[in-house]
């Protein structure tokens, strides 16, 4: 049942970024003017303290319900994914996105070459 | 996705209780014997509804409990389960039993892990059945977890206190201590993490920058021969282990056990509930508020009875610690601060601001105001014995309720004005100053850093009350 736990530096990275996930989902949700039991209401989901849970940096957004988490929160679906793939899997996002204009962080990208 | 729970609006929700937080930090140390190195966090809802989610390693979520509208969902997110249950303990055991069979994944047999869900079953389920039917044991069997009382309610707290006194023991015959450990947000550098080695014991790290509301665990084996914590250099007291259990614990199937949360090295914020408290704060600029301790609790210091006295340790470090009537208070070595409050008493035992038994002007400790006002020294004087003045004061013998304190501690009593007419309001009993430490005519006011805006609590009792120092020992 133990998983291969990752390197300390890359979980740290990884806590880092779902952190920064979290809040940048908390904005969102805040700019669109809903609570976090109104957006888990539009989302469907099954407990609405999901939502505070990924908003505190733990746990993803899963694929499967972000197209309607973003359009709940009045986003383009495929900037939001975008968006939260550059957070749950940046060396994924730099290899297919990597020099876009729209998604560059420099910052970001720093921290994950180094992990 | 199916039904959505409790949109609608409600009365305020509440934190989580200090035994939910225990029984939850169980079941961690439970997924920690299947999982290795995981994480606990407590988290509020903007609403106010708690939740805890459990994390592995790799950052991944493997259980997230929460109690919405008195109900308690549990999402066991690696068979992607959940469950919505009257009680924790329904919860808790959704989440074990999903833990047995992971929807026909094969899972190499651990024998460890068996035994440890085993015995936590056991536990729960000889303890609320002795402590709330009162039958034999061998009726244990029909125990029914979905009809229990909930979470809420006394005997389910007592019970819950009493088992997590048991799984401590058995945390220390695996050399392990379990610590605890709080911070307020923003405290993340320096914080210290251990690794685990399977253990049974639980530290705390410190919650996550950033993150008001936050609260960290991470399951972790200690090494036995790093104390929990130290305290002043003073001499310290060390109970021994065959010291007397806690009345109450005795003789129900449980081994009794003194409650005392302890801090980790670094900068901790602990907070108590509302009965009494034994928080030790180790080294680090600790800030500590044991939240009162009128309210009657099943330890109560040891009294079994109502009322009750926090034992509040800063340890190591410039600490501060909020004072009241019921809190009897040791600095420890550093220059600490003892915050007090300038809202006039409502009645005579209020007056009262409390007990420090190390206090020492000369090592930098000073008194504060805690939130607005101030208040103006008018009265010195000695006194023989802090504790008896104020067990006379409280109407009661909080003496014997200080395990730690052996015998009398001398120093001054200091009384204040607060609403400016020259007579005494409030007094506070510093043991080891004298009636020349505060002169009259000193006006002590709220000087020191904010109170962090949020205290994060996670209890987790030692049976280790050990790490005080001597009062009467001079500290520096």
């Amino acid at each position: 049942m133990s998983r291969t736990a990752m390197n300390p530096a890359k979980a740290a990275l990884t806590k880092t970024l779902r952190r920064e996930a979290g809040r940048w989902l908390k904005t969102a949700r805040e700019a669109a003017g809903l609570t976090q039991a109104e957006l888990a209401e539009k989302t469907g989901l099954r407990y609405y303290t999901f939502v505070s849970q990924v908003e505190n940096g733990l746990g993803r957004v899963p694929i499967e319900a972000q197209a309607i988490w973003a359009e709940s929160l009045g986003l383009d679906p495929g900037q939001f994914a975008r968006t939260l793939l550059r957070y749950y899997e940046p060396e994924l996002h730099r290899l297919l996105f990597d020099g876009a204009a729209d998604e560059a962080d420099p910052a970001l990208a720093g921290r994950a070459a180094q992990a | 996705m199916g039904e959505i729970l409790a949109f609608s609006p409600r009365p305020p929700a509440s934190d989580w209780s200090p035994n939910e937080r225990g029984l939850l930090m169980l079941l961690t140390q439970q997924l920690s014997s299947s999982y290795g190195e995981v994480d606990g966090v407590f988290g509020q809802t903007d609403s106010g509804d708690p939740w805890y989610v459990v994390t592995d390693a790799n950052q991944d979520v493997l259980v997230h409990i929460a109690r919405i509208d008195g109900q308690f969902v549990v999402h066991d997110a690696a068979v992607d389960m959940f469950h919505q249950v009257g009680s924790l303990w329904g919860a808790l055991r959704q989440v074990l039993s999903s833990g047995e069979d992971h929807g026909g994944v094969v899972v190499a047999f651990n024998p460890s892990s068996r035994e440890a869900q085993s015995f936590l079953s056991l536990v729960i389920a000889v303890g609320l059945y002795l402590e709330l039917r009162g039958l034999d044991l061998g009726e244990a069997g029909r125990l029914n977890f979905e009809t229990l009382p909930r979470a809420d309610d006394a005997a389910i707290e007592g019970v819950a206190s009493k088992l997590i006194a048991a799984l401590n023991l058995e945390a220390d015959r695996t050399q392990g201590h379990a610590t605890l450990g709080a911070a307020g947000a923003g405290e993340i550098q320096g914080q210290a993490s251990v690794k685990p080695e399977g253990g049974k014991a639980v530290v705390v790290e410190s919650p996550m920058e950033g993150l008001p509301g936050l609260a960290v665990l991470k399951t972790a084996h200690l090494n036995a021969s790093e104390p929990a914590s130290s305290s002043s250099s003073g001499g310290p007291t060390q109970p021994s282990a065959d010291q007397p259990s806690t009345p109450g614990l005795e003789g129900q199937g449980f081994a009794g056990a003194k409650y005392a949360m302890i801090g980790t090295a670094g900068n901790d914020v602990m907070k108590g509930g509302p009965g009494a408290d034994t928080i030790h704060g180790g080294a680090g600029d600790d800030y500590i508020d044991g939240g009162g301790a009128g309210g009657g609790n099943l330890t109560a210091a040891g009294t079994g009875q109502g009322g009750g006295i926090d034992r509040l340790d800063g340890g190591a470090g410039n600490d501060r610690i909020v004072m009241n009537a019921r809190v009897v208070a040791s600095g420890g070595t550093g220059a600490d601060t003892f915050l007090i409050s300038a809202t006039p008493p409502a009645a005579k035992a209020d007056a009262l601001l409390g007990v420090v038994l190390d206090y020492s002007a000369a090592k930098g400790d000073h008194l504060a105001v805690l939130g607005k006002g101030q208040v103006t020294v008018v009265t010195t004087a000695s006194v023989n014995d802090v504790l008896a003045v104020q067990g006379a004061t409280l109407g009661e013998a909080t003496a014997g309720q200080v395990a730690d304190v052996t015998h009398a501690v001398a120093g001054a009593r200091v009384g204040f004005d607060i609403d400016g007419d020259g007579r005494e309001d409030v007094f506070i009993l510093l043991g080891g100053a004298s009636a020349t430490t505060f002169s009259v005519g000193t006006t002590i006011a709220n000087d020191h850093a904010a109170a962090p805006t949020e205290v994060p609590l996670v209890g987790q009792p030692s049976t280790d009350i050990g790490h005080f120092a001597d009062p009467t020992t001079p500290v520096r």
